[in-house]
């Protein structure tokens, strides 16, 4: 794997969706008046399984404070939909935070493994042995037919999402993105940005996964998905060239502003934020900066900033809940700092 | 057990409600939609056995209620989950089903693609039976 590759396929995260047998997914189940015991029982035989495998930090969703659970739906340990079964919900998140198993979101278990970098056969192994540990006591709910039986029918069968983020910077603001996403659809899979519906994606940051999930094996699921990645890695570093080439002194200037506003702001909202990022982001692909550290590392490093400077991580790491423009300046100050820390040479 | 009906097939319990209050009937899911399933039911009323969830319900939300929702509105979902996956019969992971076996199967789809002279197949189950092979190694780095 080269600086190249994974400063296009930025990380990687393989999902299995899993549901009991004997009781009924979480949506129903909330109307249950036993909604609480039943609930209980599933997260007391999950979490035993688990903490004889790994120490897991067990979180009861109802317990959590809203900002602390901002905190983790920020990080993608948690997803709102989690949040929403308060009530019943609650994940096991390994120390490292790389598995996070969600319990009764929209199916009873939501087992997923997350990892920088692009290795999908890496994240499937270690979250098909996770499975395997939690099925040896648990009666899945599987029909021979339709595979794992799931709250919705669009995860049928492996329940199965695998799904690479992926930094298109080139590609989308040359206006190719609606070039791929045709292409993808015949293959089963998905494009979307990370900011959901609407213009663009935040950062231009866009994510790869299967849309399929019947008929097709685990590892055939793998196979399309990495032939996808491999095919959009080599069109965003052609255009990242063409881009070079075309767009010349007006694309470096476009980065050195960005890289100016970055070390020397004093009010820095999450949108500016973003786009500042990515645009420094693509400088440090394109080669315009050098540093003590590989380029690839202070592309990681600066993708845990992002993470580390959304809203409610500013929170935590201030101790208290902050208005909107005590966050900007808080981040201002904290990229500012953090740009001399990582010593890039223009 | 087996189903009190046709004495054949594996038995469920289904509960339903009854003059004298609610009864456990023991019978497979054929015969429990043969004699209750559909019977003077408005289209959309049939319920889950084991849930309650309607058909109805499921088309307002998009969700089943419980594993015993897709044996009890079957016939109804299969042109959804046709129409959303495009197949009908699962081929991944089956908790009845071993790496070996997989392993098997890849190796003979292996070799007919080289008899065929497939490459771009040959190539894609080479990347699944690498994946395999991991995972027989215990998930070796």
């Amino acid at each position: 794997m080269n600086i190249s590759y994974e400063s296009v396929a930025v990380s990687s995260r393989i999902r299995l969706a899993r549901n009991f047998r004997d009781y009924p997914f979480p949506d129903r189940l909330l109307q249950s008046p036993h909604a609480v015991e039943q609930a209980s029982e599933i997260v007391r035989i999950i979490n035993a399984e688990l903490n004889a495998l790994e120490d897991f930090e067990l979180y009861g969703v109802g317990t959590l404070t809203e900002e602390r659970a901002a905190y983790l739906v920020e990080r993608n340990l948690i997803s709102r939909d989690l949040v929403r079964h308060s009530a019943i919900s609650a994940a096991l998140i390994s120390p490292d935070e790389s598995i996070s198993v969600m319990i009764n979101e929209e199916d009873h278990i939501r087992e997923q493994y997350f990892m920088r970098g692009y290795d999908l056969s890496k994240a499937y192994e270690r979250i098909t042995g996770i499975d395997d540990v939690i099925s040896e006591s648990i009666p899945f709910a599987f029909d021979r037919e339709l595979g794992y039986l799931t709250a919705c029918p669009t995860n049928l069968g492996t329940g199965m999402r695998a799904s690479v983020m992926m930094f298109l910077p080139a590609v989308s603001r040359r206006g190719l993105m609606k070039r791929i996403a045709p292409e993808l659809k015949t293959l089963g899979l998905t494009v979307r940005g990370t900011s959901g519906e609407g213009s663009g994606a935040e950062g231009d940051l866009y994510q790869i996964s299967n849309q399929v999930t019947l008929g097709l094996t685990e590892t055939e699921i793998l196979t399309a998905v990495d032939e996808a990645v491999k095919l959009i890695v080599g069109f965003e570093l052609r255009e990242r060239e063409n881009m070079k080439k075309e767009e010349g002194l007006s694309l470096r200037d476009k980065v050195m502003r960005a890289y100016g506003i970055l070390s020397n702001c004093c009010l820095l909202g999450m949108k500016e934020f973003m786009a500042r990022v990515a645009d420094l982001k693509l400088g440090i692909a394109l080669g315009y900066f050098t540093s003590e550290k590989e380029p690839e590392e202070m592309l990681f490093e600066l993708d845990g900033h992002i993470t580390a400077m959304r809203p409610a991580n500013i929170d935590r790491l201030c101790g208290r809940s902050l208005t909107e423009a005590e966050r900007s300046a808080y981040r201002a100050e904290q990229t500012g700092k953090f740009l001399r820390k990582t010593s890039i040479i223009v | 057990m087996l189903c009190t009906a046709c004495g054949k097939d594996q038995a469920q319990n289904y509960r339903c409600r009854t003059k004298e209050g609610e009864k456990t009937l023991l019978l497979c899911p054929a015969c429990y939609r043969r004699l209750y399933g559909r019977k003077d039911a408005p289209a959309g009323a049939q319920e889950c056995p084991s849930c309650g969830m309607t058909i109805a319900e499921f088309r307002k939300t998009g969700l089943l209620g419980c594993a015993d929702c897709y044996t009890a509105f079957r016939e109804e979902l299969l042109p959804t989950v046709k129409n959303v996956q495009g197949k009908l019969r699962h081929t991944g992971k089956d908790p009845f089903r071993t790496l070996d076996d997989e392993k098997r199967e890849l190796e003979a789809e292996l070799t007919d693609a080289r008899r065929t002279g497939d490459r771009l197949l040959e190539q894609r189950i080479r990347y699944r039976l690498s994946v395999i092979q991991r995972l027989l190694n215990g998930g070796g780095e």
